[in-house]
């Protein structure tokens, strides 16, 4: 082996730049770029900027990349790992100079580490810090992981790069990301007696059902509704259609019609596709989806030009049929029935699920659509879903579940009840490994979500972020404890005097009555959590656990 | 509650946010006259740490503008100066919140009165930022000197006998050993630059 001229990369292997350190380090006095770094000075300007904690953390981080950078320069040029090619005109010397004295470099270390720490630990993953703990060297040096890169005999290298590792955590942690992304990447835990399960079954026997879907913010009511789309996908006759109806039309200016000509809209998309997939266009189709169209987006036209001047008067009837549909209602229902019985849509059953009502706060409103559109979309055998607000199953209010086929409620999942916690801790199982949250944390993260889904996800994506800012390589219990205190001091901020007593009652007696429009919001934002104990049962009701210690601190009890 | 959302100063916000990853939305809160500055400041925090991860601002004059301006924002993190948001603007924000999905992390930047509003009409918006609430201390950050000497001490014990004068004249010889500590050292007894 010889190393060229400087400038020219030279292949050598491994053993062959330790036998000749002596040349490269002459190659590398020439080549040597001494300018300051400017991650260094990036670095400098924190130092008194950060925690201390949170310094390490990143300082590691930084200098991690950096090596993974000159490592990742090295081996892209060569295949296999056991040679590396030294490209002197590049800043490789850094790996070559770490690569004359590995093994000593690893025996000093072996010599340094904490008493009681594993061989394992001190080459490999790391000693686990504690904040306070005493400082050992948390990961294995360059030297030796590029080492055992470089030869493949030895065990692979540990991951070193925290902040892709960490990067890689938080992306199974996507608490409010899209939900079907979750299911595709399988992240989806079942739960037996499922809402999603139990609406799928019923419309595979009645697939022109109506049904409520009713639960708090949060509690994966969309994940179920995309759970049903998934499994009528399976069934040949079948096709479900998932309309989020807040993506096109303002929530708040909702009225009767707009659910469904939504609804129409997408199975005119749907009967189109079908027909033109088919090779047989269809005028009658077209007229009606260019009329949806124009129903939904408006359309230019002659105001000087009346169509329907006919000269002959009309004179509206005195008579006013209970179930006559009038207005948008109508017009898109009137619309959608030659494309229901055009061949596109011929021996197709359809399913609308309508996602984002929950979110609408007029009730009266909810009860229009669900008179006008949902009705009437059932009348022409379509099913529907529909996701309404929690607000349907308290008070007067609850009289509207029995507008449906069928009303289904998403509960929280009562964390200390063993099939809940099981389901619980499985959903947080299939996002991260004991490699990743320890199994010491797991059940603390799991009880501080009440058994909240988004809440457990949020959690969970918090302590792994107090992890990393505290240099740790996988989630602990402090790092949780710490999520949850964070996470329970934003959830009580907006609370009044009288919401604050009601909290109170709930954790100290455990009593609850849905009447004032305080109580509802109480159990809307998630501060009051309402568990279904099963059928006849009565529900019982809790505090949401990271705000219980707040409560008794506002309440001069220890904590 | 005497208790409000943990403490952070920009910096450190900046390192947190980092690692999120998919969809994530967080609040930090500051009094009204900070806000622009802090929004400026936590972007340059971010654009520092990640020359890779663009780092953008918004500073909308309601919240129907700004989901009229976020598609034109490509992903990565946004740092929004919501410190003039109304009830209304919360609202809309959460009769919304699926025109508000993105791509990567976004800083909601308010008051804490503005917040405040925000937790009780928005329940669902809410719902998305889970416990990623934080309170503006520009102090928060500051490690003390014993605090720093202390980590110093720790830092020498571990790469005895070396000292602080052998580990800067090494780093300036370009013969320090690549680990994480060394660079610790440096940049603890203020010769960050040498790290390279």
């Amino acid at each position: 082996v010889s190393v060229e001229a400087a400038g020219q990369p030279a292949r050598v292997g491994v053993a062959d730049l330790v036998a000749h350190r002596d040349d490269l380090r002459d190659v590398r006095a020439e080549q040597l770029d001494r300018g300051a770094g400017v991650a260094g000075l990036v670095l400098q300007h924190r130092v008194d900027r950060l925690r201390p904690a949170v310094l390490r953390a990143f300082v590691h981080d930084v200098v991690a990349a950096r090596v993974r950078d000159l490592r990742g320069q090295a081996l892209a040029r060569h295949p296999v790992a056991e040679r590396v090619d030294v490209d002197v005109a590049a800043r490789e010397h850094v790996l070559v100079e770490q690569l004359e004295q590995p093994l000593a470099l690893e025996a000093r270390r072996e010599r340094r580490r904490a008493p009681g720490a594993s061989a394992e630990k001190a080459r490999g993953r790391g000693v686990a810090r504690g904040r306070d703990g005493p400082f050992v060297p948390a990961r294995a040096s360059a030297a030796v992981q590029l080492r055992r890169m470089s030869q493949p005999d030895l065990a692979p290298p540990t991951v070193e790069d925290r902040l892709a590792r960490f990067r890689a955590m938080m992306a199974k942690l996507d608490a409010t990301g899209d939900p079907a992304r979750a299911l595709e990447r399988e992240l989806y835990v079942t739960f037996p007696g499922a809402v999603g399960a139990k609406i799928a079954g019923r419309l595979e026997l009645r697939p022109a059902s109506t049904h409520l879907v009713v639960g708090g913010v949060g509690s994966g009511k969309t994940t179920e509704l995309l759970q049903v789309r998934a499994r009528l996908s399976s069934v040949p006759d079948t096709k479900a259609i998932y309309i989020d109806v807040t993506r096109q039309h303002d929530i708040a200016r909702m009225g009767p019609g707009v659910v469904a000509l939504q609804a129409a809209l997408a199975i005119a998309s749907f009967v189109t596709e079908s027909i033109e997939s088919r090779g047989e266009p269809s005028a009658l189709v077209e007229i009606a989806a260019t009329a949806l169209r124009r129903l939904a987006h408006g359309y230019h036209y002659d105001p000087e030009r009346d169509y329907y001047d006919t000269d002959v008067a009309y004179r509206e009837g005195a008579l006013k049929p209970p179930d006559q549909m009038t207005g948008v209602s109508a017009e898109a229902l009137g619309e959608l029935r030659p494309l229901l019985e055009s061949p596109g849509a011929a021996g197709a059953r359809l399913v609308v699920l309508l996602d984002g009502l929950d979110r609408l706060s007029d009730v009266e409103v909810f009860q229009q659509i669900v008179d006008d559109d949902v009705n009437g979309l059932a009348s022409l055998g379509i099913g529907v879903v529909l996701i309404g607000p929690l607000k349907c199953l308290y008070r007067s209010e609850r009289v509207m579940v029995e507008s449906f086929d069928y009303w289904h409620h998403q509960p929280w999942r009562d964390p200390e009840v063993g099939n809940a916690e099981r389901f619980l801790t499985d959903v947080v199982r299939r996002r991260l490994t004991a490699d990743e949250l320890d199994d010491a944390s797991l059940l603390p993260l799991v009880r501080q979500s009440g058994g909240v889904l988004r809440d457990l996800i949020a959690l969970a994506q918090l302590a792994c972020e107090e992890a990393y800012v505290d240099g740790a390589d996988r989630v602990g219990r402090p790092h949780v404890e710490a999520a949850a205190d964070a996470f329970g001091r934003k959830h009580v901020i907006g609370l009044q005097a009288d919401e604050i007593e009601i909290l109170q009652r709930v954790r100290s007696t455990g009593s609850f009555v849905q009447t004032s429009e305080t109580d509802l919001a109480l159990l809307m934002t998630r501060r009051v959590l309402e568990y279904a104990s099963g059928a006849g049962a009565a529900s019982r009701y809790a505090v949401h656990p990271t705000i219980e210690p707040l409560l008794r601190q506002m309440a001069g009890e220890a904590t | 509650v005497s208790a409000g959302p943990p403490p952070i100063g920009a910096a450190e916000l900046a390192v947190r946010i980092q690692p999120l990853a998919g969809s994530v939305y967080v609040a930090l809160l500051a009094p009204e006259n900070a806000i622009a500055g802090l929004v400026a400041e936590v972007v340059s925090e971010l654009r520092a740490l990640d020359e890779g991860l663009p780092a953008h601002q918004l500073s909308p004059a309601s919240a129907a503008s700004l989901l009229h301006e976020l598609p034109s924002v490509a992903g990565g993190a946004l740092v929004v100066d919501a410190g003039e948001f109304v009830e209304a603007d919360w609202r809309v924000l959460d009769r919304r919140r699926s025109d508000l999905g993105r791509e990567g992390v976004t800083v909601f930047v308010t008051t804490p009165a503005s917040f405040d509003v925000l937790m009780r009409v928005a329940p669902n918006f809410a719902s998305w930022l889970g416990g990623q609430v934080f309170t503006w201390d520009e102090a928060a950050g500051a490690a003390s000197p014993e605090q720093i000497a202390e980590r110093l001490a720790s830092l020498r014990a571990w790469g005895a006998p070396m000292t602080d004068a052998e580990v800067i004249a090494q780093a300036q010889a370009g013969t320090l050993p690549r680990d994480p500590e060394y660079a610790e050292w440096l940049v603890l007894l203020g010769r960050g630059d040498l790290v390279s």
